[in-house]
């Protein structure tokens, strides 16, 4: 700050000790005329000169004359030049000052059209954004749209398939229950359970049967009963031998698993 | 896209999953009442009529068990003697799951020879074949052994067929009562009369070897506690305190008597006394009636009933002194008598149930009862050695009568014995 008005009160010195220096030239010229008198007087008291110092006197008269002439031109000239100069500069600093004003104005047009073009941007890029947004809301919402649907397609699809498996399944399932108790009710009849075994016991007997449901073959898996208890086991699995046949023939399984787990001694 | 595909892979897949897995079935509980069993007349290879019918006293036993279905002998089809000549499939066509079949023959001595084998109609398998030599006089009880033996390689219990009870028969008018103290076979046969008195008799009990009975007597006028060895007839007095003397009860080394006194303080508490040495150790210490003491299998606490808590119910009491006895019976408002199963893991009580007392189970670890009879005066609860059944007594038409549940609840019977009415049955141990 204070750097920048030192440069720009630097042209004003210079400009004042100008000034100064012109007035001082001028002074001295009017003294320089003010002393041309005196010594046009002296040649009146001196009557009796002789030629050549007449000649001579003329001569150094007209050199005088000459050079006060030249002196005065001089001085013209140093004045002309001075006005001139400070014209110059008085023009210069006009057009230093145009052109920082130009430069300024420059300099504000273009911070403006700057800011406009930031302006411009910022509002493209917010328009672009908003726009970008939007798309991706309308794009979110298509998405969402079609997830949606194809959720629906899909639990459509779910919901016939589980339907169909249902109406199939349902069928087999039912079908196969109603084969299982079959098979339990038909087993369970035909087994004498040993007194005091129930607690805890656990025995397993896979069942090898053929089509009509006769037992070919028995073989215990895990069993943590005795021997009477997997005597009456293997009694009550050939008594129930042939086992009930399935209600739908592909239901059919050579090797059925029974697993003997009373759940507690029966009560009255 | 793949969602889709993994639920379309689910669809092909789990059936065919189903399809591979075989069947599993789960049997729940055994609904054939009994087990079907044909047991065949022994054939008998001396001359004449056969000395005992060894085939009627086992179907008997294993009938009156209510475990077995003998098939009647008018619908045996054929009479085979050894297992070889057994057809499976002939029995199997009668429904019949075992055969028993035999032979007796004469042997040197007046004794005999019994052979018995038993056979799964299932398997064709012979599961038991004996032969046992027998005394003259003991065909019956060599019979009740053939039931135990049947028994127990079927249900996988030791049967209790050749054991005995003691019961207390009481007949006459309320004037002039008679008191019999009397033992007989399991199934009521063979009665033996071993003390009779026209003063009450109470509580008999076996000793562990089954050779002694102790029990209470009046017929010195006071109560007393007698130990009789039976073979002998030797009456022994081993308590005559002043006051109750009740209740006795073995210790399973059969040194030692369980036993409810009184004494001169008038309380009623559970004392053990030691036969050898009259030493008396008192367990229990409460104002309210503590009685009926029973020895737990391992001799190691006695459980016993009390009214400490306003109404009896049972409780147990180490033997270590200082032991505090702690509360068996929640369930109900009464519950007194136990006896303890030979696994020591329920108690046959006399439980009060709706209105009627019945004879109960209870879990000595759960605490939980199960009410087993349906009388309306059950009472005195005795188990069997092979803990399968329990001996009580059930009032009918107000009379006394001995009959017999399982110890599930599932079978039922009475013992046609002695007329009179009929008291405190005790089944004996295991008599070998």
């Amino acid at each position: 700050m204070n750097g920048n008005r030192n440069a720009t009160l630097a042209p004003v010195g210079w400009s004042i000790a100008l000034h100064a220096a012109l007035a001082g030239l001028l002074v001295f010229g009017l003294n320089l005329r003010s002393r041309e008198p005196e010594a046009v007087i002296l040649p009146i008291d001196a009557v009796v000169v002789d030629d050549a110092l007449l000649q001579a006197a003329g001569q150094r008269r007209r050199e005088d004359e000459r050079a006060a002439a030249e002196r005065q031109q001089r001085a013209a000239q140093e004045l002309e030049r001075r006005r001139e100069q400070e014209q110059q500069e008085r023009q210069a600093e006009e057009a230093r000052r145009a052109e920082a004003d130009a430069r300024a104005a420059a300099e504000r047009r273009q911070q403006a059209e700057v800011a406009a073009k930031e302006k411009a941007a910022a509002d493209a890029k917010r328009k672009a954004e908003q726009a970008a947004e939007a798309k991706a809301a309308a794009e979110k919402k298509r998405l969402a749209q079609d997830a949606r649907e194809r959720d629906a397609r899909e639990a459509e699809l779910r919901t016939r398939l589980a339907e169909e498996e249902a109406r199939a399944g349902a069928g087999f399932q039912s079908l196969k229950a109603s084969y299982v108790r079959a098979i339990q009710a038909h087993v369970e009849q035909r087994w004498y359970e040993p007194p005091g075994v129930a607690q805890g016991l656990s025995c397993t007997i896979v069942v090898r049967q053929i089509p009509g449901g006769e037992v070919v073959g028995m073989k215990f898996g895990t069993c943590n009963g005795n021997a009477a208890v997997r005597q009456s086991i293997e009694t009550a699995v050939r008594n129930a031998s042939p086992l009930p046949p399935p209600p739908e023939p592909s239901l059919f399984e050579r090797e059925v698993e029974l697993v003997f787990t009373p759940k507690e001694a029966r009560s009255r | 896209m793949i969602r889709r595909v993994l639920i379309l892979m689910l669809a092909v897949t789990l059936p065919a999953g189903e399809a591979l897995a075989q069947l599993t079935v789960q049997i729940l509980r055994g609904m054939a009442e009994s087990v079907p069993i044909a047991v065949v007349p022994l054939a008998w290879d001396g001359a004449g009529p056969a000395p005992w019918d060894v085939a009627a006293t086992v179907q008997a036993d294993l009938e009156r068990s209510g475990r077995f279905r003998p098939l009647p002998r008018s619908q045996l089809i054929e009479q085979p003697h050894t297992a070889v000549d057994v057809d499976t499939a002939d029995w199997r066509m009668l429904k019949v799951d075992y055969v028993l079949v035999g032979r007796l023959a004469p042997a040197a001595g007046g004794r005999y020879e019994l052979r018995y084998e038993l056979v799964s109609v299932a398997s064709g398998e012979r599961l038991l074949g004996t032969a046992v030599p027998v005394d003259a006089r003991a065909l019956k009880r060599a019979s009740h052994r053939v039931s135990d033996a049947v028994y127990e390689k079927i249900l996988g219990v030791r049967g209790a067929f050749a054991t005995r009870i003691a019961y207390v028969a009481v007949d006459g008018p309320v004037t002039k009562r008679n008191f019999r103290l009397i033992v007989s076979d399991a199934d009521g046969a063979n009665e033996h009369v071993v003390f009779e008195s026209p003063d009450p008799i109470m509580s008999p009990a076996w000793s562990p070897d089954g050779r002694s009975l102790a029990y209470v007597s009046f017929h010195s006028g006071l109560a007393a506690i007698y130990v009789q060895t039976l073979s002998t007839g030797t009456q022994v007095q081993v308590s005559a305190r002043s006051g109750i003397n009740g209740a006795p009860c073995f210790s399973p080394d059969g040194e030692r008597l369980a036993l409810a006194l009184s004494r001169r303080d008038g309380n009623v508490d559970v004392y053990v006394l030691t036969l050898a040495t009259q030493q008396l150790q008192r367990l229990t210490e409460d104002p309210a009636i503590d009685t009926e003491p029973a020895w737990a299998p391992d001799g190691r606490s006695i459980y016993f009933t009390s009214d400490r808590a306003g109404a009896p119910q049972v409780y147990s009491v180490g033997l270590e002194p200082g032991a505090r006895a702690r509360r068996v019976t929640f369930e109900g408002s009464y519950n007194a008598r136990p006896r303890v199963s030979p696994d020591g893991r329920t108690l046959a009580v006399v439980t009060l149930d709706r209105g009627a007392y019945r004879i109960g189970s209870v879990d000595t670890q759960k605490g939980g009862l199960q009410v087993l009879t349906g009388g309306q005066l059950d009472e005195s609860p005795s188990v069997a050695p092979n803990g399968a059944d329990i001996l009580y007594t059930s009032r009918v038409g107000g009379r006394d009568t001995l009959a017999i549940v399982s110890s599930d609840g599932r079978v039922q019977q009475k013992i046609a014995a002695s007329s009179g009415e009929l008291r405190e049955p005790a089944w004996s141990p295991f008599l070998d």
